[in-house]
């Protein structure tokens, strides 16, 4: 501080202390003490202001550079982050999604499934349904187990139906359940007593939208409905299932009603089981229990051959992770998943390498502007941030779009998926967090590099003009081309095959007719009354035959074991199905040796049975052999007749061994109709519905409809490859547009001297073309061979598939090579068609 | 080159530093001015106004001898130039002139 004033101060407080006293004569002298900081307010032009306007120059800059004269580079730039980030954000939510399924009960680290292997000709098969001793079995045999319940699915066989008055409704989410579900599952009981809800064998539990449904103006709770020849009393609501549960359950039946809770057996093993086990318990070394336990229990059921073994999944890994047949509902194969997320990436890599591309393409242009500021002073640090600055903004104002487009695009997503995805879904803090890290990481990425370059520019070779033509940048880029349009070649050919492979389901013979061919659900009543259903039925001109089976031949899961006496022990597992005389007729099946089923009833002690070929082969027995003994499961009789090999089941298998025999558990009702106008003989059948089983509603479904559901899966892979095609080429041809522009734009003079010189427009067209499309069919050489490799590696799961033919992989590289000439072309034609007057003026 | 504004507060300070002619240093200009507006002025203000007068040219200082009075430090003298006595006569002429100005029937309350 300043002497003087230092002296003015102590001068004052002297004369000052003689007056007045000691306490305020401190409180003034702190108040002139800090009054001295005026002196410091003084402004001078200092690092301050200099930042300041510095700033405000550069956002104008930024401004013109980005809205004026490179608006459409800009405008490329932005369109294709855009659909990066919206595509990345997209599979983003639908991957979140599919892991976040059974999240939300309290005990999910301690619930597992129990899934059965067991020994086939194909090795073990595993399956996510388990025998009705294994729950109570364990409980009692390992500590670690404190708790289980079983859940048998009735729908899948013949959908009850609950009568309520006059009405009746058929439920096709109805499960029989032990009473200590609602102790494992978190899932909300609105009213009843988790306890006790599902204790009684007449309790029935309903959810939230069905208590609606049956009973609009009042409490459910007490309520009585029939079912079925018994009556059932409402003891329970409960919430309806969240959509991300493997559980899908409307109504709950008690366990204790059931037949088969009166014993614990092993055979059948059709309940869908979960265990709780205690906290901290050993997993591991309770399934190293497990083995030991089965030989003790099954070691005389099971035969030399046989082998039987149990498996505990977490109840969080069943969505994604297993592979068993017949789990309780679809499962999303999580290899779709990782090769989503890869194709995430893959985009949101295309999307910044055009940023990077078109940056340093153009940064050539700007490098005389760089070069000027670090003349005058601008530290390389500084120039750094500009472009960095001019990056972070663009993408900040891509990732706004892409959230725009993803607003748009999410129910379609939805759709095609068959995924509730709602926006609300999206709003949660691991998603948003993503969604900034990506943003983020696209900054550096696309930002960093072209900043580098340009900050790293000396200005000697930038204001002599070798910039230009740099070496490293041109192979980048080129490079960049190459890889873009490998992956976009690559995609294409991916969406022609699952396309071709679709089609290629649905126009096989399978064997049968399965067009004009109608299910509807049996029970016993309509059992009881099958001949006369089918008179009725048939005397209508529309309708042509019907019959009776346990499974519809579109397919059949049965599995039996069939033993020869003649030939020895030794058991085959076939695959079975109930029928009666009329199924062959009315499926179209073609009996190649032996007679088909001409009798209503037969002779239970010598029943006769119908194997198609690959059966016959499969226990050993030729076209000769009819009339040989077989044992089906313990039903004695022989062979009558054999069947030409049809496709009951996804074109995933290859034809395994079937048997028809002739037994009165029936499922479903087939019902072929006329060819011609389908909603008249749905007429006609819905009236002879009506008149002999009016006491269930009359619900159909057709089986070619069915038949398409067992490739649901590859229908949405396609959908979903097609979109991320779309996109892919689109961000492609962006970026090759911006860059051809740019190629055209710097080589004007060149072209224009050519022209001069004598040469047409397209002769200009073709040169400039002609350098990309080298790239370009570099990209297709490359991705060829790598896309027939992987494509046949997924087709390798159907048994029956095409071959990625010669026309698939030309058809993709021409359109690869189509879109890329039509970019160029665009581009080149435009530049070339200017007046060299125009391109020469300056010089 | 614009001619720097004489502020208000800087106006009496340089009138008071006038008014004590040789004799203006920081203690005495503060206890004048503060008697004289009947408000006490602070050192930081009066300082503050006086650098920047001299900035801009109206003042001039100078530093005195030690004494062993104050700690020993020394004080620094301000006297008006004749650029700050223009600025006054201009601010004075002003003030007249708006004076003159205005009629005698605003003046009748």
């Amino acid at each position: 501080m300043q002497e003087d004033i230092m002296g003015d101060l102590f001068e004052w407080f002297q004369e000052r202390s003689l007056i007045h006293s000691q306490r305020r004569v401190w409180w003034a002298y702190l108040w002139h003490s800090l009054s001295l900081w005026r002196l410091f307010k003084i402004p001078t032009p200092s690092f301050t202001l200099h930042y300041l306007s510095m700033l405000r120059h550069y956002f104008k800059i930024a401004f013109r550079n980005l809205i004026g004269g490179t608006r459409n580079y800009t405008l490329i730039n932005l369109g294709g982050l855009a659909f990066g980030l919206a595509t990345s954000l997209l599979i983003l939510a639908y991957i979140q999604y599919e892991t976040g399924f059974d999240e939300f009960h309290e005990d999910r680290d301690r619930i597992y499934k129990v899934q059965t292997l067991f020994r086939t000709e194909n090795g073990m098969e595993r399956i996510g349904v388990s025998s009705s001793i294994v729950s109570p079995l364990f409980q009692r045999e390992f500590p670690e187990v404190v708790n289980g319940v079983r859940l048998l699915n009735v729908s899948g066989f013949s959908p009850p139906v609950i009568r309520i008055g006059e009405d009746q409704f058929q439920e096709d989410a109805f499960y029989y359940a032990d009473s200590t579900f609602f102790h494992i599952f978190s899932f909300p009981l609105l009213q009843g007593d988790p306890s006790t809800v599902l204790s009684d064998p007449s309790s029935l539990v309903i959810n939230e939208t069905l208590a609606r449904k049956y009973f609009p103006e009042g409490n459910a709770i007490g309520q009585t409905v029939e079912l079925g020849s018994r009556t059932r009393t409402i003891s329970g609501v409960m919430a309806d299932m969240p959509a991300q549960s493997q559980l899908q359950i409307n109504v709950l039946g008690s366990f204790a009603s059931l037949r088969a809770a009166k014993s614990e057996s092993w055979f059948p093993a059709n309940y869908h089981s979960y265990l709780l086990l205690n906290p901290g318990a050993d997993i591991a070394g309770l399934r190293r229990k497990i083995p030991p336990l089965l030989d003790r229990e099954l070691g005389e059921i099971l035969q030399e051959d046989q082998e039987m073994n149990i498996a505990l999944m977490p109840l969080t890994d069943v969505h994604l992770l297993s592979d068993a047949r017949s789990e309780i509902s679809a499962t999303t194969n999580i290899r779709y998943l990782y090769i989503f997320g890869a194709i995430a990436v893959l985009v949101l890599l295309i999307a910044c390498i055009n940023y990077i591309n078109l940056a340093t393409a153009r940064a050539i242009d700007r490098a005389r502007e760089v070069g000027l500021r670090k003349v005058v002073g601008a530290r390389q640090g500084e120039v750094f941030s500009q472009f960095m600055g001019e990056a972070t903004f663009i993408t900040i104002l891509a990732t706004l779009l892409g959230l725009g487009i993803v607003f748009v695009m999410l129910p379609m997503l939805g759709e095609i998926t068959g995924r509730d995805l709602s926006l609300e879904q999206m709003m949660n803090p691991e998603f948003l967090l993503a969604a900034v890290g990506i943003m983020v990481a696209v900054i550096f990425l696309a930002g960093g590099y072209p900043a580098l370059v340009l900050a790293n520019l000396t200005p000697i070779k930038v204001l002599r003009g070798t910039f230009r033509n740099s070496k490293g940048g041109t192979w980048l880029r080129n490079g960049l081309v190459v890889f873009q349009f490998g992956v976009s070649t690559f995609l294409i050919v991916g969406t022609l095959v699952i396309y071709q492979q679709l089609q290629h389901v649905q126009k096989v013979r399978l064997g049968y007719e399965k067009e004009h061919l109608v299910s509807l659900p049996m029970d016993r009543t309509i059992i009881n009354k099958l001949e006369t259903i089918k008179s009725e039925l048939t005397q209508h001109p529309q309708i042509v035959s019907a019959s009776a089976a346990s499974e519809s031949p579109v397919r059949v899961r049965g599995g039996y074991t069939i033993t020869n006496p003649a030939l020895g022990p030794k058991e085959y597992n076939v695959q079975a199905v109930a029928v009666d005389k009329d199924f062959v007729q009315t499926i179209g099946l073609e009996i190649i040796a032996g007679n088909n089923y001409t009798a209503t009833t037969v002779d239970e002690e010598n029943v006769p049975f119908l194997l198609n070929e690959t059966a016959l082969k499969t226990i050993g027995l030729t076209i000769d052999d009819i009339g040989a003994k077989l044992d089906l499961n313990g039903r004695k009789g022989y062979l009558h007749g054999v069947i030409k090999d049809f496709h009951f089941s996804s074109l995933h298998e290859p034809i395994g061994p079937l048997t028809l025999f002739i037994e009165s558990q029936y499922n479903e009702l087939l019902v072929r109709l006329a060819a011609g106008p389908v909603p008249e003989a749905l007429d006609a059948l819905e009236d002879t519905w009506a008149a002999v089983a009016p006491h269930r509603p009359f619900t159909y479904t057709f089986l070619d409809d069915s038949y398409q559901q067992l490739y649901d899966t590859e229908q949405q892979a396609g959908s979903l490859l097609t979109a991320f095609s779309i996109v892919a080429i689109a961000i492609a041809c962006l970026g090759l547009l911006g860059l051809a522009a740019f190629t055209a734009v710097r080589r004007s003079k060149e072209i224009g001297i050519r022209k001069v010189l004598g040469a047409t427009e397209w002769q200009m067209v073709s040169m400039l073309s002609g350098d990309f499309t080298k790239w370009v069919g570099l990209a297709i050489l490359i991705s060829l061979p790598l896309s027939w490799y992987l494509m046949n590696d997924w087709l390798s799961q159907f048994a029956y598939r095409i071959n990625v033919g010669w026309e698939i992989l030309l058809g993709a590289s021409l359109i690869s090579l189509l879109i890329a000439w039509g970019t160029v072309g665009f581009q080149a034609y435009r530049t070339a068609s200017l007046s060299p007057s125009l391109t020469l003026r300056d010089e | 080159m614009k001619e720097s504004k004489l502020g208000e507060f800087e106006e009496l300070v340089l009138l008071t530093v006038a008014a004590l002619y040789d004799e203006a240093y920081g203690l005495a200009l503060q206890q004048g001015l503060s008697e004289r507006l009947n408000r006490q002025v602070s050192l930081g203000a009066l300082h503050a106004a006086l650098r920047r007068m001299e900035q801009k040219g109206f003042v001039q200082s100078r530093m005195g001898e030690q004494t062993a009075k104050r700690g020993g430090k020394r004080k620094r003298y301000f006297r008006m130039t004749l650029y700050g006595f223009r600025a006054l006569q201009k601010v004075r002429a002003t003030r007249q002139s708006l004076w003159d100005d205005i009629p005698p029937l605003a003046l009748e309350f």
